[in-house]
Parts: structure tokens; C-alpha cells; sequence
């Protein structure tokens, strides 16, 4: 046993009844001198060194561990607890840069006695109780506590904002709206809500209603109540919209923006990336575990929240891949439909007795015909490329292929073998208006959650305020945008959005290969859909106008506000998304005004708190779709176990 | 990163599948114990690769390599998808000799060296799938399969 160099090592090992394969073929791999340039022990024996991780990678794995795929051997060795050793100036220069050095405490040369001692992680920390961490991670417990606090302070902010926003809202809506008759019931709301006059000014200006209280937003707070919260009109009052169109906006979509506008304020202050309370949202949740470092949970638990379940169809022929297809659509709260090849995939896409399909997932090797002619046929009736997009599910993304396939009028590629976060993470970026807010903060759940038809018979409450005041606005205002966009109307710009705030969070993965959370494929899932949720989130618990549910509505979601949300839906996607204040023309005014009633809050929300500000730039940086491409899927390629040069 | 113990997996199970791909799919099925969904997948998997074997041969007896490269195309897909990696890393080799590339894809060969290849490759893929479905089965109790593995 004890630890002749070499080969008697490796063969003592073998013996130790209780060690793990693992550790029994690491330490026989390490026992054998052929590889000593590419992989050996530390001179003081402590520890092992990957030195060539290529050549690692391609002969000596597959000898020992009968696979060749480094993050999967990194993977292996964190389970058991083997830590990577972080690079010094010495060992680099020892070393060289490309090394990497892995020790656990146990893991000797020459004392393969020890070996028993080398256990698997307990499991599962990372499904229920991330948040506590190892006790030995201190440091990583304070940051957490600090960002939880912030978090709390932030999540306050934000929905003391949005219950301000909605009253304002609310308050704009019945203002200019002549039509509506209000409520009888709650007394208590049959006042005039409290605006902040900057807004009036702004929005009103022309028809100023004098019964307006002006009163600043802490003033408003006293009406902050839970029912308040995002109060859509019922689905009787077609005019919700055109009221606050009305207001001198030219589009309804300039909710979304001002909503948008929330979304980025809570994004700066670094909500979703650092939010590290448990009880917060399960999307939010995963996003700490990379950067902590802490194990991390396929998305199992996490569900987005739509505003209606996708439509999807599911373009594939391989029965195997349209099971799981199918399966990983449905679980994610879409509405899956398939074909099984690409011929059939235009027929279904054609029939007009189909659902229209708000996404199509299209394998490209297919029988009778391949996914990208299948897709340049839809795009001959259906030119813009995200009416619907249409995504590439394919193992080939070599830069030709991927190429051909954006010529033909695919919008994105999915990498196959694509797992769920992948397919969600895809699924969130083409169709952010399809979202509604994740589950909010729990310790403010009643003021974001949209939590159904209460909030929406709710509604009228908020809005009604004597008759008399409503009697001036209606001729002045001219309603000029209530007819609906076609959803084609979408602009260059918010694609490149969508395309980047999804782009940048490869980042990430590039450096986290001694955590254990390297190399699964939806990694970057949260990361880049949270700027997007919420967003989207302030939206549906805000502004968001739920109406009778969707014919289609899938079970699954019938809880949620039954939001069939056609504002988004007919307007096409959310323009308001990503554009942080500076947007221009409608966008802008509507930020600003926003920002003028809720200046006090905004403030503190806007205002870089500490180490904040890390998801919105994200919205706001622009970059040419075509630059976007691989920086995309570059990591994602290389998490891929294709060995195709 | 994830744990194997949660989805009781045995120790062995590296050898034959990815597990994280595999546990992906072990996921969907929500925590029931009898696995259906999973198992409906694998074992819906098994005919698909078997007929794919049977009709791969065919094919390559015509030497009509086109086809056997699709075959091989397909039969990745899904293998990948269940995490089978020897399988899926044999036919994307065959998927490229069939296409008249050397197994990487990336210089041209000739036909007979293709033939020659994907022959060799064959056999060697369908014991590795061999090897994997029993692994399968006995994971999955064999409900379906019973008798034709005891």
C-alpha cells in the first residue's frame, strides 16, 4: 500500500474494496508514467496537474474514464469533492498557463490508503436548500446575506413602484375614459387616486382633470394595498387600452415600454443576478449558483410563466428526439404540436385549421424535405423572420451551416442534443411577449403575482372614481391606436435586443470549469432570461391586461391570470423591452414620465447599489445579429460532445 | 454536477450513457417510480436503433452510402439525446464515411474506404448498443423486455 511511485500503487488500489471507481481509475491513470507530460502528480504529491488539456482530453481520458469530454472529468472530480487549484503567478510560471491543478485532502501520491476516504458529495444541496451553503464557505455565506438583504430592499422598491405605477395607471385609464362606468363596490378606492403631478402634467396636460389630488408617490403609499397590484381591466372593457392610449400615446404598445422601463430599473439594481433568497423565484433562484460557485439544479423546478402557453411546433423526425421534444415543451408550459418531417411541417404550418404557432422548433435533416427549404417556404408567405421564428434544432452548427440556415430564414439555432434549459432559454428569448412574470419574491407575492381572476375582478375598483371626472376627456382625446398591429411590426433593433441579452451570458461559462455547474446546456438559461422576465414580470403584474382565457389555455397554467395577452400579442413583440431610458419617441416620453411620477423610488432603484447594474446593460447593449451568432454558440459548442473538428 | 444517487443510478452507469443527458431524461419523468416516460423513451429507442442497424447493413451491402450516412445521422440524433455516447459517436463517424469523409468529417475518401470503414465501425457500435440495452434494461427492470434478457 504504501506508494511505490508507480505500478505496484495502481495495483494496491485496485484492492481497496471501498474506494469508488472514480478515484480507483484516477489514481491508476495518475500511477501510469506514460502520460506523465500530459497529466501527473504534483512534485509534493498533494495534488495532480493536468498539463496538456487537449491532449488530456483526447487520449488519456478515454483510456481511464471512457469518455473524452474534459467538463464531464472536472464534473466527476467536484462530485468527489477535488478542488481545483487556482493558478498563481508561481505555478503559471511552473505550470504553464494551461494547467490544472486538482487536490483533495485525501488524494495523496503513494498513500492510496486514504482513498476510501474520498466520498461523493452528499447529494442534492442544490435541489431544495441551496441557499445553505458548506459552513466552511463564509465568505460566500456574507455575500449572500448582503445580496439577499439588498434583494429585499430592491424587490420593496420594486413593487412599492409598481403599486404606484398601477394607481397612476389606473388613475390615467379613468381619466380619459368617458366609457367607463365605474364600480359601485369598494368604497374605498372611489376617490380620486393620488398621481404624481409631473404625470398629469405630462399626460394630461391638454384636459387636465382638476379633481386630481396631485400627491407624491409616499403620499400614494397609503393606497398601496395588495389587491391594488396589477389590476387589468376585464374583458367587458375593451377600452382599458384606448384610455391610456389615449393619453396622447401613439401606440399601446407604449405600456409595454413603460413597463419595460420597470424591468430595466429593477435589472440594474441587480435583482435577478444576484438574488440569492431561496424563497425567491425559482428562476431567479438559479442564477447564484453559478457565481457562487454552488451546485446547480437542472431548471427542473423552474416553469416560466406565460402569458398564455406557446403554441410550438415542433418540426422532427427522429421519434426520439419528438418525444423528448415534446415532452420538454410541455413541461415548460407550452402547447406542443409536431410534424415529422419538413413537408409536413409546412402543411401544418399552412392549415389554416392550425393554431397559429408562435415559435417552430425545425430539425434540419429531415426526410422529403429539410428543415431550412422547409423554412424558406414558410418565409415566402411569411417574410419577417420572427413571424414566426423559426429555430434550427440541429447537431450541425458549423459557421456554413448555421449560415444557410439564417439564409433561409431561420432565426436561431438550437444545439442538439438540446436540453431543457436550452430549449427554454431559446424559448424566452424569441417570446418574451409571451411572458408573464416569474414567480415574484415571494415576501411580496401579493403585489406582483398575478394570482388570476381575484386581481382581474378587482380591477374596476381601482379605477372608479366619480363619474363627473371622466365626462371631459373623450372627444378631446383622439384614440388613435386601437386598432391592432399585425405582429410582423416589429423593428430591427429589438432583435438585436433579444438576440444580445441572450448573447452575453456565455461569459460566464468560460470560467467556471472548477464549479460544478460547467457544461450543461442551459446554463446560461436564467441569466439571459431574467432582464427579459422582468420585465415582463412588472408587465403582467402590472399593465398586463388579461382577457378571457385563451381557448387554447393549457391546464397547466390555469391558474395564471388566464392571461390571454392579446395587448402583446397583436402588437407584436414587446417593444418596450431592453430599451433603457433614452429610447427614443414614444419610449422615451413614456420612461421619462414614469420617471417623473415615481422619481423618488426610481432613484433609489436606478442608483447603482453595490456591485449592482449587471443585467440591464445587458438589454441595452446593441450588436449586429450577425456578431451575435457565435459568440452565442461558441460556448455551447464546445459544451457539446460532438467531436467533429 | 447533478448526483447520480437521486435517480439511482449505478455506479456503472458512465460506462454506457452520459449521465447528465440521461439524468435529463430520468428528470422528465417527475419523479415516478415506475419511470414511464423514461422508459417508454429507451425502449421506443431500442426498435428505433435496432431497425436502423438492420437497414444500415442493407444499405451498406448496396453501398449505397448515401443512405447509410442519414441512417447515420439519425440514429445520433436520438442516441444523443438519450445520452448513449458510444452510439452516437459511432454513427457520426458513420455518418461522415458515408458521406465519403474520413470519420472526422473532414477529408474526402474514397468509397471503398468508406465501405471498408463503416464495416469495421459496425459491429463495434451495435455491441456497444448492446451492451448499453442490457445496461437499460436491468435499469429499468425490463418490464417491457421481459424473457429476452433474463
Amino acid at each position: 500500500m504504501e506508494g511505490d511511485s508507480s505500478k505496484g500503487g495502481s495495483n494496491a488500489t485496485l484492492n481497496t474494496g471501498n474506494t469508488s471507481d472514480f478515484v480507483k481509475k484516477l489514481y491508476r491513470m495518475l500511477s501510469e508514467k506514460q502520460h506523465s507530460h500530459v497529466v501527473r502528480w504534483s512534485d509534493s504529491g498533494g495534488s495532480f496537474i493536468v498539463f496538456d488539456n487537449s491532449e488530456f482530453t483526447k487520449n488519456v481520458l478515454p483510456q481511464h474514464f471512457k469518455h473524452s469530454n474534459f467538463a464531464s472529468f472536472v464534473r466527476q472530480l467536484n462530485k468527489y469533492d477535488f478542488h481545483k487549484v487556482r493558478a498563481t503567478d508561481e505555478s503559471l510560471a511552473q505550470n504553464g498557463d494551461q494547467a490544472w491543478e486538482f487536490v483533495h485532502p485525501h488524494f495523496r501520491f503513494g498513500n492510496d490508503g486514504n482513498l476510501e476516504g474520498i466520498k461523493r458529495k452528499a447529494p442534492t444541496q442544490r435541489n431544495k436548500k441551496d441557499s445553505e451553503e458548506p459552513p466552511k464557505e463564509d465568505e460566500t455565506r456574507e455575500v449572500i446575506a448582503k445580496l439577499q438583504a439588498r434583494l429585499d430592499r430592491v424587490c420593496a422598491e420594486v413593487s412599492t413602484l409598481q403599486e404606484l405605477y398601477h394607481k397612476a395607471l389606473s388613475q390615467m385609464r379613468f381619466v380619459n375614459n368617458s366609457a367607463y362606468i365605474p364600480h359601485p363596490h369598494h368604497p374605498e378606492h372611489e376617490m380620486p387616486m393620488h398621481v404624481s403631478p409631473q404625470l398629469i402634467a405630462h399626460q394630461m396636460s391638454p384636459h387636465g382633470p382638476p379633481q386630481i389630488h396631485p400627491a407624491t408617490p409616499l403620499q400614494a403609499d397609503r393606497f398601496m394595498q395588495p389587491q391594488h397590484s396589477p389590476v387589468p381591466p376585464p374583458p367587458h372593457h375593451p377600452n382599458g387600452y384606448v384610455d391610456v392610449n389615449g393619453n396622447g400615446m401613439n401606440n399601446v404598445n407604449s405600456q409595454a415600454i413603460n413597463l419595460s422601463g420597470f424591468g430595466n430599473t429593477a435589472a440594474q439594481s441587480g435583482v435577478p443576478l444576484h438574488a440569492t433568497d431561496p424563497q425567491i423565484s425559482t428562476t431567479f433562484r438559479q442564477e447564484p449558483r453559478r457565481p457562487l460557485g454552488t451546485r446547480k439544479k437542472s431548471a427542473g423546478a423552474v416553469v416560466p410563466h406565460w402569458k398564455r402557453p406557446p403554441k410550438i411546433l415542433l418540426v422532427e423526425d427522429d421519434p426520439t428526439c419528438r418525444k423528448i421534444g415534446l415532452k420538454f415543451l410541455e413541461q415548460v408550459g407550452c402547447l406542443p404540436f409536431y410534424a415529422c418531417d419538413g413537408l409536413e411541417g409546412i402543411r401544418k404550418f399552412q392549415d389554416p385549421a392550425s393554431p397559429p404557432y408562435d415559435l417552430v422548433l425545425m430539425d434540419i435533416v429531415m426526410p422529403h424535405l429539410d428543415g431550412a427549404s422547409a423554412c424558406g417556404e414558410i418565409r415566402k408567405e411569411r417574410p419577417d423572420m420572427k413571424d414566426p421564428p423559426v429555430i434550427a434544432m440541429t447537431s450541425n452548427i458549423r459557421t456554413t451551416d448555421i449560415n444557410l440556415y439564417f439564409n433561409s430564414g431561420m432565426i436561431d439555432v438550437l444545439p442538439k442534443p438540446f436540453t431543457r434549459d436550452g430549449l427554454l432559454q431559446t424559448l424566452q428569448k424569441w417570446l418574451p411577449h409571451l411572458q408573464a412574470g416569474p414567480n415574484e419574491p415571494s415576501s411580496k407575492p401579493a403585489a406582483f403575482q398575478p394570482p388570476g381572476s381575484a386581481k382581474v375582478s378587482n380591477f374596476p375598483n381601482t379605477v372608479t372614481i366619480p363619474n363627473t371626472t371622466t365626462n371631459n376627456s373623450p372627444q378631446s382625446i383622439p384614440i388613435t391606436a386601437q386598432q391592432p398591429q399585425p405582429p410582423p411590426s416589429t423593428s430591427p433593433v429589438l432583435k438585436i435586443e433579444f438576440n444580445d441579452n441572450t448573447t452575453n451570458s456565455h461569459a460566464e461559462d468560460e470560467d467556471d470549469e472548477d464549479d460544478d455547474v460547467h457544461g450543461r446546456g442551459g446554463q446560461d438559461t436564467p441569466d439571459s432570461s431574467v432582464g427579459g422576465m422582468v420585465a415582463s414580470s412588472t408587465m403582467s403584474g402590472g399593465v398586463s391586461h388579461p382577457h378571457p382565457p385563451h381557448p387554447q389555455q393549457h391546464p397547466h397554467h390555469g391558474h395564471h391570470p388566464s392571461g390571454d395577452y392579446t395587448f402583446a400579442e397583436t402588437n407584436g413583440p414587446p417593444v418596450g423591452y431592453g430599451g433603457p431610458p433614452g429610447a427614443s419617441g414614444v419610449e422615451g416620453e413614456m420612461l421619462n414620465a414614469s420617471a417623473g411620477i415615481y422619481t423618488p423610488g426610481l432613484v433609489g432603484l436606478g442608483a447603482p447599489q453595490p456591485g449592482a447594474g449587471v443585467a440591464s446593460p445587458r438589454g441595452g447593449i446593441r450588436r449586429p445579429l450577425d456578431a451575435g451568432i457565435h459568440d452565442e454558440y461558441d460556448p455551447r459548442m464546445k459544451r457539446m460532445r460532438y467531436n467533429a473538428a | 454536477m447533478s448526483d447520480d444517487e437521486s435517480y439511482g443510478l449505478p455506479k456503472d452507469a458512465d460506462e454506457y450513457v452520459d449521465i447528465e443527458t440521461f439524468e435529463q431524461i430520468l428528470e422528465m419523468d417527475d419523479g415516478d417510480p415506475d419511470r414511464e416516460f423514461s422508459r417508454g423513451l429507451v425502449f421506443g429507442f431500442f426498435e428505433q436503433a435496432e431497425a436502423t442497424f438492420q437497414e444500415m447493413d442493407a444499405r451498406l451491402k448496396e453501398d449505397d452510402f448515401d443512405q447509410v450516412s442519414s441512417l447515420g445521422h439519425f440514429l445520433k440524433g436520438s442516441s444523443a439525446t438519450l445520452g448513449l455516447f458510444k452510439v452516437r459517436d459511432a454513427c457520426e463517424k458513420i455518418q461522415h464515411l458515408g458521406a465519403l469523409k474520413d470519420e472526422t468529417g473532414n477529408r474526402d475518401i474514397k468509397a471503398s474506404e468508406a465501405q471498408k470503414a463503416i464495416s469495421r465501425i459496425l459491429p463495434v457500435m451495435k455491441e456497444d448498443y448492446a451492451a448499453a440495452e442490457r445496461w437499460l434494461k436491468d435499469f429499468f427492470g425490463d418490464a417491457e423486455g421481459e424473457g429476452s434478457d433474463p
